[in-house]
């Protein structure tokens, strides 16, 4: 492909902005201005979603009602750990209104039935004319089981003798997102597997001993963090209607694509003949980026019955069966000289995915400060519990509660500010701004800890991230205009809830001269050209460029048809305000609107996919330079009779390169906040260790916090052009979720002057930690 | 064991037959395909179903259809009119009251009565108003905007800018 | 849904809900606000074979002054207190209890009588009642007869009121001279049932001699529990800070919580101990 040169802009504004040249293909577009000189991108958009949102139009999978269409139920194992001997589903099968069963088989020699490995665990499902009397009738399957000894608690399932979950080597038992693993489950003994012991960052660098010899304080500390769950406010669920031509599937989730190869590849149909719908889907968090087993089954139940078969979970089996962020106890040994430098870090983990792998921490140890000396030793432990899903930064959440503490910790032993230190050890230029932004927006002036002497103590924290820029170049976008003046984006990127359907709208509205409300959007729909799964933050960087990219190439085209029109060339002509005109003769001109109604053709169009970065990658599967960075600010106050802790406000500080929509950015930022908060203080997975059942599997017991509970939070937002594409966008998803815990955790150490190392820090363990309450 | 019941909902009465077991959501969403009221949980807790009867705000999942008869019920499809959105339906538009969207119509109709019963709530008051209603996106800041954009507008006072430029 | 079949009933008077509660024998449940029930019959915790629903029965929403009683109508809902200027004049107490109930859609149904009747430790309103010395009303197929609240609470989900009966009003004594009560529980967020809450009502004569005192305790012994202990250390005295700082260790291990997802026993002992302290500083306040 012919490349050619430009400029881009280059830097943080009033920081070190400057310009940079770029070798960019031919066919893609001059560089953007930054913000302030562009009127559609970086600006507070309304989202495109809205109106049907607010008037109930809006459908979501759980509201697809299909002619002839039937209600299905899964029965779950009610046991941990059996062989089945049998299941027998004549009962249920008599059942007046049932129309289909199904039962999960296994392959393997010797079992008909799948061997149980948590309570939970789908084996079958009933497809009736109501949902009631699907529920009915799976309550009438009998299951023989053998049940078999199991073990849910992470540090016994690690002791020699535990009872296995797997005997054999397993694959990555993920449904997609990364989730910060990269051992296949093949190393290690009994239910411990790994250790994973280098990432993408590379492997252990330089001489551990030497490190600690070296310094002059050495902090050694276990955090621990709970395993949780994701709660979106719609459940995981599917609508499928599998006809002779076409499975149709309406599914809630956060990647048509993924639920479409997974069905394809699980029933070995051509992917053109599994197609997947997600108009508007209520929430994921990284759960929901495959079919599961609830897609399987409802395929079978509507093959069986030849009719649609809508199956969506209940609450507390979205608890139990699908996803949830694995704990950790996080081993930390930092060593530091007396002037703040890091001289190692020795890094250890364990943590459980119950059935699935997934639990590394260690990412963000090895890649967020300079430290000659590290090594990593992540394990998975595995355990009789429901399967853990990629969750808003996999991994960096649960390291960044241990790590961003014991930096706070060494600071402590040296004496001195945390942020200073930071500013000392944390080689990003970024953050540099970030911390200088975000301190003074939150008023941060260092306290010693404990030094409010009343009932009630305040305190202040802060903490910091790095999530790596993934892009994912299977991303394509086309951009049709027609004839009448309706132009229009299409692709099969969904919309997990973020607004991606508004910045596909405002980056082609901007590149064509328009408003974002001329665009129409229409995406979640795999007959639209494939893009990547919400999650890791990658649909932004990826989506984007090829959406104005496509909007480049069709006005190109449509350049063509208007310029022997205005008697000039296409290559002098430009848009603005829904006009075409000349670049230098402004009487030479022509609203868009009559240079459509004009074609030749009904319609144009153009397609473009996600070209490499410009400058290339640092890894060549599209792991991008630079990182996305973010210091967030807590201030806490604890009352030390209750041990009630209330987070008074957050400052968060970010940066995603280029921002699109600073409302939906901002938006983004106060979710991730609240669901670190909310990790900090309230959530917690609570398991019976005697029966492998999930005690609190519903949204009462389950704590979350409601509008009440939520602190101020303030977001200082630093634009960072890095001319790495012709959006030089980001998103912000991951960011925005990771170093709450951790602030907060250090703004009520802060506030009390003991140090928690485990969260939730609930009201009890508060007053516990302050011994006062008797052991 | 089926009883008749008429129940009045935006306005148009609907006359039908339901077992008394049967959630006034379910009558709502799966008998008469109304399905912008949503169902979160399973314990009364999310608020994501939450509709008026007769004014108030009620979570349809713990009231039996049988309890409606003779009554007026209010959905999301029922708050705009032919003049154009509800003050509220605006207020959540105009603010990002929403991300994923699916606790939208639960919360809107929560802050319709909270509206009602008091024009002019303060922030504090707008907080505990909606202590019935989750929401796992947005951190709640906006749809609190959103409420105060209603108020606003019911008071005929200044709107809050939405759009400011980026500085 | 509700898994399993029931009847339906929504009659149009007291009498007549009386007759069908004796026609349906020891199944049938009153359904009022209904969102303690409905929830528990969703869950299969219940399952009532026939429901009463009263709600249209005419004449029992009230909350008004009578014979020198508060009288409270077994249909008042939660909201009603929140709204009844006579409430928050006289009683501030259930402003506080009532603002911590559940959620406002919640309140706009839940009857203050349903709370009581519905006999769990972890509701609000028992230790209230227990704190203001209140009177239960229950009408049965022999007519009215009325219940102390100390005779109230049986045991888990058990109370005074029997099969065929109703629970039709709740009275509590307007009080004389100088008074002040106040409830808090504390809960992990906004609408979740106590860790532990305390509901004190105390009155003092001219000299500040504490002549009587109520103290309640939620969801810290299997049945509401009164703290009567705590209740004789004050009375007579002046109310000092050791006064109450007595009373609130007895309140302390008086109770009997268990260990649950909101706490230990130890914690929930130490949160009873504090919250008694600042509920009668409180309840003073308001004198």
């Amino acid at each position: 492909m012919d490349k050619r040169k430009e400029i881009f802009p280059h830097g943080i504004p009033g920081h070190n902005l400057g310009e940079i040249e770029r070798e960019i293909p031919n066919d893609e577009p001059p560089a953007w201005p930054i913000n302030d000189k562009l009127k559609v991108v970086g600006k507070r958009i309304r989202r495109n979603d809205a109106l049907a949102k607010v008037t109930g139009s809006a459908k979501y999978t759980s509201d697809i009602q299909l002619p002839g269409m039937l209600y299905a139920k899964m029965l779950r194992a009610n046991v941990p750990h059996a062989k089945i001997l049998s299941i027998d589903t004549s009962k249920a099968e008599r059942h007046p209104g049932v129309r289909a069963v199904h039962v999960f088989t296994s392959d393997d020699e010797g079992s008909k039935y799948q061997d149980v490995k948590y309570a939970g665990q789908p084996l079958a499902g009933v497809a009736a004319d109501s949902l009631d009397i699907a529920k009915e009738a799976v309550a009438l399957i009998e299951v023989e089981y053998e049940t078999m000894p199991f073990v849910i608690d992470t540090e016994e399932a690690m002791k020699e003798g535990a009872p296995l979950v797997y005997e054999e080597p397993i694959g990555e038992q993920t449904d997609g997102g990364d989730v910060g693993v990269t051992h296949d489950g093949s190393e290690g003994k009994g239910n411990l597997r790994g250790p994973t012991t280098s990432s993408f960052l590379g492997g252990a660098r330089g001489d551990l001993d030497q490190g600690f010899s070296e310094a002059d304080v050495i902090l050694d500390r276990t955090y621990r963090t709970q395993v949780h769950t994701h709660v979106p406010l719609e459940t995981h669920g599917v609508v499928i209607d599998w006809k002779p031509d076409q499975m149709t599937v309406y599914a809630s989730t956060q990647s048509t694509k993924g639920v479409r190869d997974g069905l394809a590849s699980y029933f070995d149909l051509p992917k053109n003949k599994v197609r997947v719908i997600c108009e508007f889907m209520g929430g994921g968090f990284g759960a929901k980026h495959s079919a599961g087993t609830f897609g399987p089954m409802a395929a079978e139940l509507s093959r069986k019955s030849g009719r649609p078969v809508w199956l969506m979970l209940d609450r507390k089996e979205e608890h139990i069966a699908e996803g949830n962020r694995p704990n950790s106890i996080h081993h930390l040994k930092i060593g530091a000289k007396k002037d703040g430098t890091l001289t190692a870090i020795q890094q250890k983990s364990h943590g459980t995915a119950g059935v699935a792998l997934g639990a590394g921490v260690g990412r963000i140890a090895q890649g967020l400060y300079t430290c000659p000396n590290f090594s990593t030793e992540q394990y998975d432990v595995l355990t009789h519990a429901g399967p853990g899903a990629a969750w808003r930064a996999p991994g960096n959440v649960q390291g960044a509660y241990g790590l961003e503490q014991a930096i706070d910790e060494i600071a402590d032993m040296l004496k001195t500010d945390p942020l200073v230190l930071r500013e000392k050890i944390d080689p990003s230029e970024v953050r540099k701004v970030l911390r200088q932004r975000g301190a003074k927006s939150f008023g941060w002036k260092y306290r010693p800890p404990g030094s409010d002497t009343g009932r009630i103590k305040k305190g202040i924290g802060v903490a910091q991230s790095t999530w790596p820029r993934f892009v994912n170049l299977d991303s394509t976008v086309e951009v049709k205009m027609y004839s009448d003046g309706t132009v229009e984006v299409r692709s099969g990127v969904q919309d997990i809830g973020t607004g991606t359907k508004t910045i596909l709208a405002q980056v082609v509205a901007e590149e064509l001269g328009l408003k974002a409300e001329d665009i129409t959007v229409r995406i979640g729909d795999t007959i639209f050209p494939d893009a990547p799964g919400s999650g890791g933050s990658i649909v932004t960087g990826a989506i984007t460029p090829p959406a104005r990219n496509a909007a480049y190439l069709v006005k190109q085209k449509l350049f063509n048809q208007v310029a022997p029109q205005l008697e000039t060339e296409p290559s002098m002509l430009t848009v603005s305000d829904g006009m075409i005109m000349h670049k230098e003769d402004a009487s030479k001109k022509i609203s868009m609107r009559d240079a459509l109604r004009r074609m030749r053709t009904g319609q144009i169009e153009a397609s473009a996919s996600r070209s490499d970065d410009y400058g290339g990658f640092q890894q060549p599967w599209g792991l991008a330079y630079g990182d996305l960075g973010s210091v967030q600010f807590a201030e806490v106050s604890v009352d030390t009779e209750t041990g009630f802790v209330k987070v008074e406000r957050i400052t968060a500080a970010h940066s995603c390169g280029r921002p699109l929509n600073i409302s939906q950015i901002e938006s983004q930022v106060n979710g991730g906040v609240i669901q670190g908060v909310s990790y900090a203080l309230y959530e917690s997975r609570v398991m019976d260790n005697k029966t492998g059942h999930m005690m609190n599997a519903n949204v009462d017991q389950y704590r979350m916090p409601y509008a009440k509970e939520i602190p101020d939070i303030d977001i200082v937002l630093v634009e960072e052009y890095s001319a790495r594409s012709s959006t030089d966008a980001y998103g912000i998803g991951e960011p925005a979720n990771i170093a709450t815990a951790a602030a907060v955790a250090n703004a009520v150490y802060n506030a009390i002057g003991v140090r928690l190392y485990e969260i939730p820090m609930t009201p009890a363990s508060i007053l516990k930690a302050l011994n006062k309450v008797e052991q | 064991m089926k009883k008749q019941i008429t129940v009045t909902i935006n306005g148009t009465p609907h006359t039908v037959e339901v077992e008394p077991r049967m959630l006034l959501v379910h009558l709502i969403r799966e008998k008469l395909s109304m399905t912008g009221t949503h169902i979160g949980c399973d314990t009364s807790s999310c608020g994501a179903c939450t509709i008026l009867i007769n004014g108030k705000s009620a979570k349809s999942c713990t009231i039996l259809a049988v309890q409606a008869d003779g009554k007026e019920v209010t959905t999301v499809e029922g708050l705009a009119t032919a003049e154009g959105l509800h003050p509220i339906q605006e207020g959540f538009k105009e603010n990002h009251g929403l991300h994923c969207g699916f606790c939208t119509p639960g919360m809107m109709l929560r802050a319709v009565e909270l509206l009602e019963k008091n024009p002019t709530p303060s922030e504090e008051e707008i907080r505990w108003g909606i202590a019935g209603n989750l929401c796992r996106c947005t951190g709640y800041n906006n749809i609190v905007k959103a409420i105060q954009y209603a108020s606003a507008k019911m008071q005929g006072n200044e709107l809050p800018s939405t759009e400011p430029e980026f500085v | 849904m509700i898994p399993e079949q029931f009847g339906y009933s929504a009659p149009s008077s007291l009498g007549e809900a009386l007759s069908l509660l004796q026609e349906h024998g020891e199944d049938a449940k009153v359904l009022a606000g209904g969102h303690s029930l409905i929830p528990m019959m969703k869950l299969r915790f219940a399952a009532p074979t026939h429901l009463v629903d009263i709600n249209n029965v005419p004449g029992m929403s009230y909350i008004n002054e009578e014979d020198g009683k508060l009288k409270i109508g077994a249909l008042a809902r939660e909201v009603d207190l929140e709204d009844s200027e006579l409430i928050r004049s006289k009683f501030p107490i259930f402003i506080d209890a009532s603002k911590l109930i559940a959620d406002p859609q919640v309140r706009n149904f839940g009857t203050v009588g349903g709370n009581i009747a519905h006999g769990d430790a972890a509701n609000d309103h028992p230790a209230v009642m227990l704190a203001l010395n209140a009177e239960v009303e229950i009408t049965g197929p022999e007519g009215k007869r009325t219940v102390p609240i100390d005779e109230f609470f049986y045991g888990f989900y058990m109370t005074a009121v029997q099969q065929g009966e109703i629970l039709t009003e709740i009275s509590i004594p307007l009080p004389e001279g100088k008074f002040g009560c106040a409830y808090h529980k504390l809960e992990r967020k906004v609408g979740d049932y106590a860790t532990a809450g305390v509901a004190v009502a105390l009155t003092v004569d001219e000299s500040g001699t504490c002549t009587s005192a109520g103290i309640g305790l939620t969801n810290v012994n299997p049945v509401p529990l009164r703290a009567s202990r705590s209740e004789e250390a004050l009375v007579g005295s002046k109310l000092t800070d050791e006064d109450i700082a007595r009373a609130a260790q007895f309140a302390a291990e008086d109770c009997s919580p268990s260990d649950d997802l909101r706490g230990d026993e130890d914690y929930k002992r130490h949160v009873v101990k504090v919250l008694t302290k600042r509920m009668i500083k409180k309840a003073i306040d308001r004198i």
